[in-house]
């Protein structure tokens, strides 16, 4: 195979003293180090990289950067590498994607002689029907779908986030960004300068020699400025509201790529303009080059790109390409100047360019022909600023229509230039940015902006021809595999707007999202229905303006988990893991229903840490309490505490727990573990926006107490051996509350309450001491038994003492009454949350009721959810708990059940998930086990 | 030029974090408040670090945990984790704010030891380990073990 | 993402905030329900400048007064319910 590769360049990214060894489809080929996989595939002669999409059409270097649409590789077990952006490395291996069985010969290439028969929609119209035969054509399709092949077993890599806060960031570094950044950063502004590619410089790295001598002065500069951060190999990828901007890092030393999130003051959008393909028959064979790519490939690679050169050119970087052409010792066969009125008819061959056929009828034998006929201006991040930018016929491409102030477009964006120029306009977009920054800054400092927004003179426009199409048919999208042909007979079918045309046809939909393609298309559409769309249209680029890894929307990601301080314990005693919320907690260990029956006959302890506390202070606590719960509040005692629910405005359920008071003005709010945030909130919400002249000091101590709940018949006597407080059942009785020591540890607070049915304390102690008191009752309560139980038994054990638990028995439109507590509910209050809805649903009467339902059969468990049906009324209820009572031996349900259908005795059918009915009872209490209440008030 | 700051950064990182949740911290009611350090978030709210002041207290020693983050590369780790912004016309010294850090809603101040970058952290107690964690992830790069 | 600037806090980022939409004065609780329940469920759904509730939850947990346009986003005024807005 013969060498490529030119003498050196004086431009050129490659370091000629390593070489790089890699394979290409399993072929052993050599590289410098600094060469794209594309750029040492060119220099090896390579000159088909793909098979095309749809056709398997042969295909090479169209535009030699990220976004060629031809360039997309297998690199390892990674697809679609972008292989004129990815540097080659020692020992890569790249092979060819789209191809069965080889690059060289491939079956699906077979395509292209049907291609007549697989016209736009064809896929949509040929496997619609019959439906039953889907599952064969899914099979079959997934064969032909395009791209590389994911490995499932890919280990992936780490990635993270960054947050940045520039007051000025850059987005892409040719003369105008470099000069944007260094005129911020010299009036003060920190700046991030973003490059898409491995080096600043954009068009000037293959431009003529005072293009070099310009580019070194600027990267000089940049280099000794510490205010400007410089990220290449970067992509902006989105802007969103208020200056939100994302970058993704691709080349990093820990991470594969990094996300950074940046708030920026001012966005200065630099990012120069795209070439364009021209579309004409044959567009997309090997050897059809844009003129960027073929001065990329002499000037950055010092590759030669062929042997035998036409040039179609309508402007200067065409121009430019030629004499590039000519110094890499490139024949040039034609010229063909635009501007004349010459073009392009048709370019032949079959592995590659070998004739070219011109508008003057010549056939010119030729293996390289380059195209210089105009721009696309990367309008994507002003887009996405809320730009609609508009055509300029002579410009031939979009330029910016009007953009918020904190956005500033420079440089190719807004027009044309020579270097000089374009630095000149660089400078004073980025001292203007500089200005807007600190008043942006300024007003978030609580003041005034000191200056207001000042116009920057934009750029003149170098006129060129417009040229889209030539004669004949080619390619618009070569990712989809889309001719304008295809665009034609879309409109010919009726799809006249451009946008029901691209969704039928799927130009613009490729992996390159419409950069190279999506104004060529917008002509031919125009072309094809016979108006100048362009005149009349936008163009609309979202997020991201490059492809993301998923990694790298994820970063480092942690979920916020939460612990109890008793948790160590937990997982050392082989505790089962529960995810509640944030929570994570011991859901048993290891035989919930012993732990049950431990409880019932003698004493066990649970962690309760995530309940929620609440500490209250102040005169006006009972006000707050009158106001947030369903029931009275004014005359708790010291000592005592009531339990309460809570109803939101519309009545419906949202929390409960109990209150006690501890002192003349502390009070301490418990609330549902789930409930604690939402609660606490609430309160707050009330305070501040309603009763602001209320004396109420709230402070959420959740996480400052471990809570431990000691049940169980023998739980006085544990208790009694570890505090100082007096737990005879005269001076601590039920519902009371009291303060002071537990295993030697000051200023816990105990109550004497009974979610589980059973004589219980909950203890609770500062969370710094939780674990040290949790072993002190194990320890201590070695002769009673004493067994840890975890939130499966004492959900078991609520559920056979008939307490419902709110979210679980209750739903979103659950209000108060009908719970078993009406009687707590007092209408008699001036007002309360949720009052008159209240007054109405009891005025009303038909809400559904909770009961406790036992089935016939002992032994069957209805799931929860199971529905209870009626044969004329339908559903008239659903089990929300059940569980297998090991205390009663037999099933044990809370169900909520129509009105007329929740009496003591009714019989109700419940339908299991299996599709078969069994016969239950509606129960007298709520309560399964003790419903006199005698264990609690032992 | 900064080569984007957090690229590539092989120096070997003086970065500690240290855990100290034992600290007695206090809640005060009020609109001053006196102390080793005290910083207040919301109107009429103190958070005191060290002996109990006086007035109107709730005890927030076991309510909180708190880590303390020191080293020239602290501001770097905690950009990693943190949106607000740490530049020093921002966030200079003894500068406290609430705002989330590892998803976490947690009460961030900057105290400076001999001119070195530090922090303390204090999100609620329960979120310690995920914050320990969160910190230790993404102090990895900067050599913090 | 938004920059709310709070006036407690400064600028900070819209994820440390929980939206509470238009504020609604609360009836009498002694009302029909034709207007309580306008109070709970009817919005007036503007396009343009709007008076919202927002809730500083991750921040100084203050409840804030926030005039936003809420087609475009722009902020233009930011207080704390309680009056105290020394930024």
């Amino acid at each position: 195979m013969r060498d490529h590769r030119l003498d050196p360049q004086p431009g050129e990214l490659i370091d000629r003293s390593e070489t790089v060894s890699f394979t290409w489809n399993g072929r052993r080929l050599e590289g410098l180090e600094g060469d794209t996989i594309a750029s040492a595939l060119a220099a090896n002669g390579v000159r088909v990289l793909s098979r095309s999409f749809k056709l398997h059409r042969r295909r090479g270097l169209l535009t030699a950067t990220y976004h060629d649409p031809n360039a997309m590789v297998q690199v390892g077990d990674e697809p679609n590498v972008r292989a004129a952006h990815l540097n080659v490395s020692e020992g890569m291996e790249v092979s060819a994607q789209n191809v069965w069985p080889a690059l060289s010969f491939d079956v699906k290439a077979a395509n292209q002689l049907v291609s007549r028969l697989l016209p736009p929609g064809f896929y949509y119209k040929t496997f619609m029907a019959p439906r039953r035969l889907w599952p064969w054509y899914q099979r079959v399709l997934g064969r032909f779908v395009a791209g590389g092949v994911v490995n499932p077993e890919h280990q992936g890599g780490e990635y993270d986030h960054r947050f940045a806060h520039p007051d000025v960031l850059v987005a892409g570094s040719g003369p105008t960004g470099m000069a944007a950044s260094l005129a911020a950063a010299e009036a003060g502004a920190s700046v991030i300068l973003v490059e898409e590619e491995p080096a600043l410089g954009g068009h000037i790295r293959f431009g003529d020699d005072s293009d070099l001598g310009a580019l070194a002065d600027l990267r000089a500069a940049i280099e000794g400025q510490p205010l400007i951060e410089v990220m290449t190999d970067a992509v902006v990828a989105g802007r969103y509201d208020h200056n939100w901007v994302s970058v993704v890092q691709r080349d990093m030393a820990h991470v594969e790529e990094r996300l950074v999130l940046a708030r920026v003051k001012t966005l200065v959008v630099a990012a120069g303009t795209l070439e364009r393909p021209y579309v004409f028959r044959g567009n997309d064979l090997p050897g059809v080059m844009l003129s960027t790519a073929v001065r990329r490939l002499i000037n950055l690679y010092a590759v030669k790109p062929g042997d035998r050169a036409v040039v179609l050119t309508a402007n200067q970087s065409g121009d430019a390409a030629i004499t590039d052409l000519e110094r890499a010792g490139v024949e040039i066969a034609a010229v063909l100047d635009a501007r004349t009125g010459e073009t392009v008819v048709e370019a032949t061959g079959r592995k590659g360019v070998k004739t070219v056929v011109d508008s003057n009828g010549r056939r010119i034998d030729a293996d390289l022909l380059v195209t210089a006929i105009g721009w696309t201006t990367p309008t994507a991040l002003l887009n996405m600023a809320g730009d609609r930018p508009v055509y300029h016929s002579g410009a031939a491409r979009f330029l910016p229509s009007s953009l918020p102030t904190n956005v500033l477009a420079a440089g190719g964006m807004v027009g044309d230039g020579t270097t000089d120029q374009l630095v000149e306009h660089g400078t004073a977009v980025g001292h203007e940015a500089a200005v807007r920054a600190e008043a942006v800054k300024a007003t978030w400092r609580g003041g005034a902006p000191e200056a207001t927004p000042r116009d920057i003179k934009g750029l003149d426009v170098e006129d060129h021809p417009e040229l889209y199409r030539s004669t004949t048919h080619g390619f618009v999208d070569f990712s989809e595999d889309v001719t304008s042909e295809d665009l034609f007979s879309a409109a010919a079918e009726g799809y006249d707007s451009m946008e029901l045309a691209k969704r039928y046809t799927t130009a613009g939909m490729g992996p390159v999202q419409g950069k190279v393609e999506a104004v060529n298309a917008l002509a031919v559409h125009g072309e094809a229905v016979g108006t100048s769309l362009l005149e009349t249209s936008t163009t609309t680029w979202r997020p991201p303006y490059a492809p993301i890894r998923l990694g790298t929307l994820a970063g480092q990601y942690h979920d916020p988990v939460r612990y109890s301080p008793i948790h160590p314990w937990h997982e050392s005693h082989n505790a089962r893991p529960l995810i509640a919320g944030q929570w994570i907690r011991p859901d048993h260990y290891g035989d919930p229903q012993a732990e049950v029956g431990a409880v019932r006959s003698s004493v066990g302890i649970i962690d309760v840490s995530p309940l929620g506390k609440i500490d209250l202070r102040g005169a006006d606590v009972p006000r707050l309490l009158e106001f947030v719960y369903v029931n009275k509040w004014s005359k708790l005692e010291i000592g005592k505490v009531r339990y309460g629910m809570m109803c939101a405005e519309d009545g419906v359920i949202m929390d409960d727990g109990v209150t006690g008071r501890l002192s003349p003005d502390r009070y301490m709010m418990s609330t549902t573990s789930g409930g604690a945030g939402v609660v606490w909130n609430w309160l707050d919400d009330w305070l501040q926006t309603s009763f602001p002249e209320w004396d109420v000091k709230m402070t959420a101590v959740s996480d400052g107490y471990a809570s431990i709940n000691v049940a169980g018949p023998n739980s006085r006597e544990l208790v009694s051996r570890l505090t100082d407080i007096d737990l005879d059942p005269h001076q601590f009785g039920y519902m009371e509350v009291r303060t002071g020591t537990v295993a030697r540890i000051a200023d816990c607070f105990l109550w004497r309450i009974g979610f589980t049915g059973e004589l219980s304390y909950e203890i609770h102690v500062p969370a710094n001491h939780g674990l040290e008191v949790w072993e002190s009752l194990l320890e201590e309560g070695q002769d009673l038994e004493v067994r840890p139980f975890g939130v499966e038994a004492q959900r078991i054990m609520r559920l056979e003492k008939g307490h419902f638990i709110v979210g679980q028995d209750t739903d979103g439109l659950t209000q108060g009454f009908g719970f078993g507590i009406d009687w707590a509910i007092k209408m008699d209050k001036p007002d309360f949350s949720g009052k008159p809805e209240l007054a109405w649903q009891k005025q009303r009467g038909d809400y559904p009721r909770l009961v406790a339902v036992q089935t016939d059969d002992p032994s069957i468990v209805p799931p929860e959810a199971s529905q209870i049906i009626d044969r004329e009324a339908g559903i008239v209820g659903r089990i929300t708990s059940s569980r297998m009572s090991p205390t009663l031996d037999r099933s044990v349900c809370l169900a909520q059940v129509a009105h007329n259908r929740a009496a003591a005795g009714e019989k109700l059918d419940i339908r299991l998930p299996n599709g078969t009915t069994v016969p239950a009872t509606v129960m007298e209490h709520l309560a399964h086990f003790d419903p006199e209440g005698t264990r609690l008030r032992v | 030029m900064l080569t984007s700051i957090l690229k590539g950064h092989d120096s070997v990182s003086d970065l500690t974090l240290t855990d100290l949740g034992k600290t007695p911290k206090w809640r005060l009611f009020g609109d001053h408040a006196t102390g080793d350090l005290a910083w207040s978030i919301s109107p009429g709210e103190w958070t005191v670090l060290g002996d109990r002041p006086d007035g109107d207290v709730v005890d927030l020693t076991s309510v909180r945990a708190m880590f303390r983050l020191t080293g020239v590369d602290a501001p770097r780790l905690l950009a990693k984790i943190c949106a607000l912004d740490l530049g020093d016309d921002v966030f200079p010294d003894k500068a406290a704010a609430r705002t989330l850090v590892g998803n976490v809603a947690t009460e961030l101040v900057r105290d400076d030891h001999d001119g070195v970058r530090s922090y303390l952290i204090l999100p609620s107690r329960s979120f310690g380990r995920h914050m320990h964690d969160v910190i230790r992830d993404a102090g990895g790069e900067f050599g913090l073990g | 993402m938004l920059v709310i600037i709070c006036p407690n806090c400064g600028p900070r980022n819209d994820n440390e905030f929980s939206f509470g939409g238009e504020v609604i004065p609360r009836p009498s609780v002694d009302t029909d329900p034709a207007t309580w329940r306008r109070y709970l469920y009817m919005r007036t759904n503007t396009s343009g400048w709007q008076s919202e509730r927002w809730f500083h939850v991750s921040g100084c947990r203050r409840f804030l007064n926030i005039e936003r346009h809420n087609v475009t986003n722009e902020i233009r005024m930011v207080t704390d319910v309680g009056g105290n807005n020394d930024a």
